[in-house]
């Protein structure tokens, strides 16, 4: 296996881009011939999974079969368990080896650095001694984590991501059964922590997948001490009691339940295609989760008030390779760093828990090195804006010096409240413009200036005049900005809301193309905005200008005609 | 794995070890980036790569800067398993980081399990001379006890920067030819044979 290749994870991102219908219809063909296939090989198969083999459609009618099963569950489970370890043959082999040897971590250590080729045996029967797989949920999210804040175990998370991207639009989606062997090979990779890629699986392996992982939890997921409380609250309708619930649930407990049952809700609102209605949905997921059809179905009905704004989103791993794939936003980097520092904090965990390897020592030093990059660019961005915001109140600070030089030379009153607002206004986009138009103004000022000083008695009330004029274009441009920048953030949600319904609607695939077309329409019409913009930018500079000369020519002459008088 | 070393460089894994501020990240940001870092800000743990000339062949030497703290010593082992060499970093003006670097030697020693491992005894800040506390002779003799190099540098200057990196580096290489060689002949008994060989020596 490709254990250490950093590839696999790389590309597992892409698993989304994927074109989703293709891939489906194969699958959908290429499954069917092969569950035959096995079906017959597997002669093995526990009896609470036989009927799954069968047709989807002979499936309802032997649905009353699952309740009684539910009840022996706990029993069967253990035997299941039993069961299942001889069947693989490997799994056998190794775990005698283990048994054989003694049972210190400190002696394996020291056989893994003596010989480097004998590690993954050695580390594989050690990851099977601590499995994912039929552990408590919250171990299993330790051994097997998320590094995004979500408490969901990553294998969770996985067949979630897939079943949303390649099966909402799939008939009898978690009701037909997977090839067990696959099922059963992936959950030995989770189990030894391997990197693993479920598009190269079935939609059928992949939901079976998470049945199986549900069916092994050791509790439900509602917790042993809540269960019945919860099922108090499903027969009472009780929102609010199943709301405070929700909310004493362990986090692991809770983020699990709300992405399943957020999850199952898409899949039964997509009931043309799906063919899974809350009943029959809940017929095959209940026995599973351990709960009634009763609970199931009010937690689904009613997820919009108990899961409010709980929105699925894909899991994007850790970053394995550094340097060029490195995000640049300071946002992004953010998210990332916290990413790899928990990534880095469950590669310590596993060493100390004596997972220690070649693979696991380079990984460790790996993201490391990645956190450490990171680390440095924020700190580079950083002191960049710190810069640039210096610069930013260098060029605030210069316009307010031009008005208050035009304000001394006027010496008016008005000056100190006008002055005060335009210092505060937020000077952001408009800057360059402002500084201009306030540049002319009071080189106009100042040839006024020069050319009235002869005249001192009707400098005040040029000056005067002036001042006024000043004034109000500085009102008038003070509304401008506030405008466009209304418009600007208007214009922005805009565009933010369309972003977020594009990025569910890509989720949940609806047709993309619409949506992008769209969006750049509306980059377009922004582009035309803009353009628009500093057109009208410059024709008002221009008309100010005029109207400031007219208005000088007009009052040089009323003083002249004055001074004739 | 395997193809990944045929492809790529030797890669050579340097972990600088020493108490809090004698500067360690100093060091190491000199020696990859020439430049050097006024503000003091404690290192939880970092990890350089650069690629390198060694000797007219091309490396690369990992370095993993560690924490002189030792709040953060439960994650040390993970790091000093993993490591090739070490550069044991203390600061001349300060004698008990000086002290502290038998402690240092001894974890490494213990983790590590090999007396030879490639080792660098540095004492740092070397541009400080008029407040040393730790005088030359006083290191030296301890680097000779433990059958190491003593080196001072100043990442400040960029004195011996280069050459304690490189001096590792150069050990590893050497070591890593006799580890092959000695793989050919017997797997295990590696440790044993070079105390024996450090003996007579």
């Amino acid at each position: 296996m490709d254990f250490d290749s950093p590839d696999v994870e790389k590309d597992f991102p892409g698993l989304y881009a994927s074109t989703e219908i293709g891939h489906k219809d194969s699958d959908g063909k290429r499954k069917e011939k092969k569950d035959r296939g096995y079906a017959a090989l597997e002669g093995e198969s526990s009896p609470e999974e036989e009927p799954d083999t069968k047709s989807p459609s002979k499936i309802k009618k032997i649905k009353p079969f699952k309740f009684p099963i539910k009840k022996e569950k706990h029993e069967k489970l253990k035997d299941k368990d039993s069961k299942d370890i001889p069947k693989e043959k490997k799994k056998d082999g190794e775990k005698d080896k283990k048994k054989d040897k003694p049972k210190s971590k400190i002696k394996e250590k020291k056989k893994q650095k003596g010989s480097d080729g004998k590690d993954s045996v050695d580390i594989g029967s050690l990851y099977e001694d601590q499995p994912v797989f039929g552990v408590p949920l919250e171990i299993s999210f330790e051994r097997n984590p998320c590094h995004d804040d979500i408490h969901l175990p990553l294998v969770m998370r996985n067949c979630i991501d897939y079943v949303q991207m390649h099966g909402l639009c799939t008939d009898g989606v978690y009701k037909v059964p997977g090839v067990k062997s696959k099922v059963q090979s992936l959950k030995i990779q989770y189990n030894r922590r391997q990197s693993v890629n479920l598009t190269d699986y079935d939609l059928a392996v992949v939901t079976s997948l998470l049945k199986q992982y549900l069916r092994e939890l050791p509790d439900p997921i509602l917790t042993p001490d809540l269960l019945s409380k919860f099922e108090d609250a499903a027969e009472t309708q009780n929102i609010e009691l199943a709301k405070l619930l929700i909310s004493e649930l362990p986090l692991c407990n809770k983020h699990t339940l709300t992405w399943l049952i957020v999850h199952f809700t898409s899949i039964i609102e997509n009931e043309k295609y799906t063919k899974m209605n809350t009943t029959n949905f809940g017929c095959v997921l209940c026995p599973v989760l351990q709960m009634s059809q009763k609970l199931f179905s009010f937690l689904v009905t009613k997820k919009n008030d108990l899961f409010p704004c709980a929105i699925l989103h894909k899991y994007i791993p850790p970053l394995r390779c550094a340097s060029p794939y490195l995000p640049s936003g300071k946002e992004e980097m953010t998210i990332e760093l916290k990413k790899q520092e928990s990534l880095l904090g469950y590669i310590h965990r596993e060493m100390n828990a004596g997972f220690v390897c070649k693979t696991k020592e380079e990984e460790l030093w790996d993201v490391q090195r990645i956190i450490t990059q990171l680390k440095r660019k924020l700190k580079v961005l950083e002191k960049d804006n710190h810069k640039v915001s210096k610069e930013k109140t260098k060029v605030e600070d210069q316009i307010n010096g031009k008005f208050e030089e035009v304000g001394t030379q006027t010496a008016l009153n008005r000056k100190n409240s006008n002055n005060s607002v335009s210092g505060k206004a937020e000077v952001v986009s408009i800057t360059s413009d402002t500084v201009n138009i306030s540049n002319c103004e009071s080189s106009l000022v100042d040839e006024e200036i020069q050319t009235t000083t002869s005249d001192s008695d009707n400098e005040e009330l040029v000056l005067q005049y002036e001042s006024e004029e000043l004034m109000s274009l500085i009102a008038n441009l003070k509304d401008y900005i506030v405008q466009e920048k209304c418009e600007i953030d208007r214009l922005q949600t805009k565009l933010a809301s369309l972003g977020i319904i594009v990025n569910a609607r890509e989720y949940f695939m609806y047709p993309i193309d619409e949506t992008t077309v769209d969006n750049s329409g509306l980059l377009n019409e922004y582009k035309m905005l803009q353009f628009q913009k500093m057109n009208l930018l410059k024709s008002i500079e221009e008309e100010r200008e005029a109207i400031l000369d007219l208005k000088i020519q007009i009052k040089l002459a009323k003083r002249k005609h004055n001074s004739v008088m | 794995m395997k193809k990944n070393n045929a492809q790529q460089p030797a890669l050579h894994k340097v972990i600088m070890v020493g108490s809090g501020g004698v500067g360690k990240s100093a060091l190491t940001l000199q020696f990859m980036y020439d430049e050097f870092v006024e503000d003091y800000e404690p290192t939880k743990a970092d990890s350089y790569r650069k690629k390198v000339v060694l000797d007219g062949e091309e490396v690369q030497i990992d370095i993993l800067d560690t924490a002189g703290q030792e709040d953060y010593a439960a994650i040390r082992d993970n790091y000093f398993r993993s490591g090739e060499g070490f550069l044991c970093v203390f600061s001349i003006t300060e004698d008990d980081s000086f002290q502290s670097t038998m402690e240092f030697r001894e974890q490494i020693l213990r983790v590590k399990n090999d007396e030879n491992i490639p080792f660098l005894l540095v004492g740092n800040k070397g541009d400080l001379t008029d407040k040393r506390k730790v005088s030359l002779n006083e290191a030296q003799s301890r680097a000779q006890e433990w059958g190491v190099p003593y080196v001072e540098t100043s990442a400040k200057t960029r004195d011996n920067v280069d050459k304690v990196f490189f001096d590792l580096m150069r050990e590893i290489r050497a070591r890593k030819k006799e580890d092959v060689k000695g793989a050919n002949g017997k797997g295990k008994d590696k440790g044993r044979r070079k105390k024996l060989k450090c003996n007579i020596l």
